[in-house]
Formats: C-alpha cells, sequence, structure tokens
C-alpha cells in the first residue's frame, strides 16, 4: 500500500494535464478547464500550506518509489503535451475556419464544434497553463543521460525553451547564487523582468556554450553539429503546426502559449532561489536555496520545491528528496506564485524571510553581499 | 547601458517588421494552409526569432545579467 | 524468478587509498563512498563540474548523464568517468585522487 501511494501521489500533475486535453476536446466551456484545475490547485496548495511530509523509506533505507515506473510516467508525459498542443491546434483551425456549432459525441464525451474568441482564449490560456507545467518533468530529465536528456529537450521545446536543458545542468547548478547564474533573481527584481533575463541569459548561455565548443573542433556554428540550433529546430514542428491551422491567429497563439509557459518556468526559477547569495567559489550549501515543500506542492511539482536538498544531493531522485531544514516560505508554490505577480506585494513579504536568512543562514561575507540589496 | 538597450529594442523591432512585411508582401497571410508555405513561413519565423535572440546578445552582452543595477549601496560584487 | 530484480551486494576498491566502499546495484558511487565517510572530492554532483572524476579501472557502471560534457576525448579513452552520476552495476575497482585540489568551471 504504501509503495502504491508513493507512487500515484506524483500522479496529479499527468491527470490534470489529461482532463484539460479532455476540455480543450470536448469544447464550450469545458476548454477553460485548465484555469479551473489550476485555480483549484491554488486553493488546495493554500488549503495545506502546513502539511509537510518527509521522504517516505523502509526500515532498511529502501525508497519506496519505483524509478521504472516514475520514468515511464515522464517519458509519456512528452506525449501527453504534444497532444495538449494538438488538441489547441483543432480549436484554432476551427476558430478560424468558422466552423459551425455542433453536438457530436465519441465515446460517452461530448463534444462541441466551432469555438467563440472567448473560449479560444480560455483553450489558449489552459494550454499554455499546463505546458508550463512540464517544466518539471524537463527538469528531472535534464538530470539525466541520452534518452532522459533527450525526452527533456523536447518537452523544453514545446515551449520554445529547450536550451533549459544544458543551462540548467552546466550553469544553474554550477553558479547558483551568484550572479553568473541568470536563473538566480537577485534582490530588488521582479518576477517580470527575471522571466525575461533568466529565459535570454539561459539561452545566451547555451549558445556561448555552442560557440566555443563547435571553434575548438574546427567546426562552423551553422551546423546541425550546434546544439543551440537543435534546441530550436526542435520547436520548428509546433510552429509549422499553429501557422498551417491558424496563420496569424495560430502565430499569436502559439506566441502566447510559449510566453505562458515561459513565465512559469522562470516563476519557478524566480521562487527556487530569489534574494539568496552564495559567495564566489564557495560550496552549494542548503541554505542557497528556497524549500517549498509543503504536501500538494510537493506532489503536484513532483517535489522540485525540495530544492535545498536537489542542489546539495544532486544525484538524488525527486522521490527521495528530504527536507534538510533549509529556508523555507511557508506557504506553497501557487500561494507564493501569486504573491510575486504584484511585486511590491512579493517584496514586502520577502523582507522577514530574509532578513531570517540574514540572521540565521548567511555568513558574514554573504550578509555583507546582502546588505548592499534592498528586498 | 540604456543605449545598448534601445538600439538592441530597435533592431529587434526592424527585424521583425521587415520579415513581418516581407511575409504580408509575399502574401504568406494567404497561402498559410499549404503545407509548404506552412513550412517555409514556420522555418522564417523560427529564424526571426533566433537571429532576435543573437542581436540581443550582440549589442547587449553580459550587461543586462549584472546585479549592479539593484544595488541599494555599496560597489560591485 | 525475482532474482533479476534483486539488488546484489557489491564491493567497489579505490586505489591508491586502497579504502573499500560496500553497495548495492544501481547505488550511485559518489553517494555511497560520501555515506561512508570517505572524502571523495565533489561539488555540483549533478556532471556539469568534473570534480569527482575517477578512472574505471575494472567492472562496469552505468552513466546517469553524458559524461563527454564535461570529461574531454582523452580522458573518456583512458576509462575515466564521473562518480557522481555513476550507477554501480558490477564490483569495481577505481582509481581516484582523494586528495586532489578542486579545479572546475564553477563560481
Amino acid at each position: 500500500m504504501k509503495t502504491l501511494f508513493v507512487n500515484t501521489r506524483y500522479l496529479i500533475v499527468p491527470v490534470m494535464s489529461i482532463i484539460t486535453i479532455l476540455g480543450l476536446i470536448s469544447g464550450g466551456i469545458n476548454v477553460w478547464a485548465g484555469v479551473a484545475l489550476f485555480g483549484i490547485s491554488a486553493i488546495v496548495d493554500t488549503a495545506t500550506k502546513n502539511i509537510h511530509l518527509r521522504a517516505d523509506f523502509d526500515e532498511e533505507g529502501n525508497s519506496y518509489g519505483i524509478k521504472i515506473f516514475q520514468y515511464a510516467v515522464m517519458y509519456l508525459m512528452l506525449i501527453v503535451f504534444v497532444a495538449l498542443q494538438l488538441a489547441l491546434v483543432w480549436r484554432i483551425y476551427q476558430y478560424v475556419n468558422g466552423s459551425p456549432f455542433d453536438l457530436y459525441s465519441f465515446y460517452g464525451l461530448t463534444i462541441q464544434t466551432g469555438i467563440t474568441t472567448t473560449n479560444l482564449i480560455g483553450a489558449i490560456i489552459s494550454a499554455g497553463l499546463w505546458a508550463g507545467i512540464g517544466i518539471i518533468y524537463g527538469h528531472e530529465l535534464s538530470h539525466n543521460k541520452k534518452e532522459g536528456f533527450f525526452i527533456s529537450r523536447l518537452i523544453m521545446s514545446l515551449s520554445g525553451a529547450s536550451h533549459f536543458t544544458y543551462a540548467h545542468v552546466y550553469q544553474h547548478h554550477l553558479h547558483l547564487g551568484h550572479e553568473n547564474d541568470p536563473a538566480t533573481a537577485p534582490r530588488g527584481r521582479n518576477v517580470y523582468m527575471h522571466t525575461w533575463l533568466s529565459h535570454a541569459g539561459q539561452c545566451k548561455f547555451s549558445y556561448d556554450l555552442e560557440t566555443s565548443r563547435l571553434k575548438k573542433k574546427g567546426k562552423s556554428f551553422l551546423s546541425l553539429d550546434n546544439r543551440w540550433i537543435l534546441g530550436y529546430l526542435y520547436s520548428l514542428p509546433s510552429i509549422v503546426l499553429f501557422v498551417w491551422a491558424g496563420g496569424f491567429v495560430g502565430v499569436a497563439a502559439l506566441l502566447s502559449l510559449w510566453v505562458i509557459a515561459n513565465f512559469e518556468l522562470e516563476a519557478l526559477n524566480f521562487m527556487g532561489h530569489y534574494g539568496l547569495i552564495r559567495e564566489k567559489n564557495k560550496p552549494v550549501e542548503h541554505k542557497h536555496s528556497w524549500d517549498n515543500d509543503s504536501v500538494f506542492t510537493d506532489w503536484f511539482f513532483i517535489a522540485i520545491g525540495r530544492q535545498a536538498d536537489h542542489h546539495v544531493r544532486g544525484e538524488t531522485y525527486f522521490w527521495e528528496l528530504d527536507d534538510v531544514k533549509g529556508p523555507n516560505y511557508g506557504i506553497g508554490y501557487f500561494s507564493l506564485f501569486l504573491i510575486t505577480l504584484v511585486p511590491p506585494l512579493f517584496r514586502s513579504y520577502m523582507k522577514k524571510h530574509l532578513d531570517n536568512w540574514d540572521q540565521k543562514y548567511a555568513n558574514e561575507k554573504e550578509r555583507e553581499i546582502a546588505s548592499q540589496y534592498g528586498y | 547601458m540604456k543605449n545598448s538597450a534601445f538600439l538592441a529594442f530597435l533592431l529587434v523591432t526592424l527585424w521583425t517588421s521587415i520579415v513581418g512585411l516581407s511575409l504580408y508582401y509575399f502574401d504568406a497571410h494567404l497561402h498559410y494552409r499549404e503545407l509548404n508555405w506552412a513550412i517555409l513561413i514556420g522555418s522564417i519565423l523560427l529564424i526571426t526569432h533566433m537571429v532576435n535572440m543573437v542581436i540581443y546578445f550582440k549589442v547587449r552582452g553580459d550587461r543586462p545579467f549584472k546585479w549592479d543595477k539593484y544595488k541599494i549601496k555599496g560597489e560591485k560584487i | 524468478m525475482f532474482n533479476f530484480f534483486e539488488k546484489k551486494d557489491l564491493k567497489v576498491k579505490l586505489i591508491p587509498s586502497l579504502q573499500k566502499v560496500q553497495l548495492k546495484t544501481g547505488d550511485n558511487l559518489l553517494a555511497s563512498a560520501l555515506a561512508q565517510g570517505i572524502k571523495w572530492p565533489h561539488k555540483c554532483r549533478v556532471g556539469s563540474c568534473g570534480t569527482c572524476r575517477c578512472k574505471l579501472v575494472e567492472g562496469k557502471i552505468s552513466p546517469e548523464i553524458d559524461f563527454e560534457n564535461v570529461l574531454n576525448p582523452e580522458q573518456l579513452k583512458e576509462g575515466y568517468i564521473l562518480a557522481c552520476k555513476s550507477s554501480v552495476k558490477t564490483d569495481l575497482l577505481i582509481h581516484v585522487n582523494l586528495h586532489k585540489e578542486k579545479k572546475d568551471n564553477t563560481t
């Protein structure tokens, strides 16, 4: 029973993603299902913010997590996210074609053809919100070898962020807490500016990495050996599909989906390390990451909130990451995400947490650096 | 510093506008349902985006990613 | 029938220090060594800094990340691996300098 519980509790996103897809296919008001599920998640996350569970191990210290099952789910999520885009593309096609409103039944699912402008917007937002959640699988698989790493690249390419897979492992994990890591937000930056700077910074890292690597190998930058270019090419099928389905409307829809998805991705980076400082050349410690490990956040985001343990024990599977008494916001990711949307509110909220970090976690040098910044 | 930000914005807008107007001139908005056209338009849009990113990297360099601008006191790290 | 899934007890012998690491099939090399008190040089633990690199003299591991992103072709040819991203499959003989300076590309 424990094994079943530990392994199925991380299926919240797969289940909700599939419901979102079914909502898009069903049509009418149901296309807003993704938005509704996001809202429900925020409510549940806030309501359960005080419930914290530890990682589960048996008496012999073995994890209950089944690696093959968890990896199968992560690999299959690529198909789910592709299906999500296909469902949206179908709706865009109908909108641009002016498809008539009709009702059909398909294996018990009522499908309404045709879509209004308002519902198309709902469909785009729904798809964008859940495409952005793909980061949790893109992140976990980025810490894997060939096949897993490649699947991560493909999942992230659906949001035009294929560079993430390289930048996360070879830049963020090395330079965390320092300005050489664009994914670490310094004190005073808001989530909107961070979304652009973190995205561009990680993209630049991947660009510079390939420029340097290909130069050493005596190869041209403009070649299929260029992993920066390849990453963008992985996004081409998506782009072509949206162009074909809706022309200008399709392009606008894809752009919106990418903006929403990347905003979510970078918001996670923002929340994970905001304002934390690591002195140059010093080891990464638990104190250099914020933990968000309330029960719903932990299960929904497949323990991505256990940043402190992840950055110190990077080899650890997500289901084995634990509470290491690192700095903690005390609320879940959904609740915190909503606060970040209002920068003055976020800074006000962060003041006490950063003061606490400065006093209880920072060493003298880190405190000195922190004193140069606001909140 | 602000000049390079404005320059980057200007070049990106210029390049994107040139591409957009060119696509319009060649009636891309009338042919997108033909698969060949969709692939061509998609490729052009992708290249446009990549060139925009490179323009930003070349013009702005590492400046946007420095933390100096958030300091309220003191010198550089 | 279920022996296939059973984790075998394995031994990793380190040279030149002659220290030993006891672990089971599939265990992470670096994590197991650190848990048993071996001061194995390491930093990032995600396979990106190269600090934990060592030479696989005998035995088999399963790499959990592409080593070629950090190790150069000569190192790969000589059998170097990254301990933090190596899943142990058989008994191993590993050459690792436990006292080396941390030289890597981190901040």
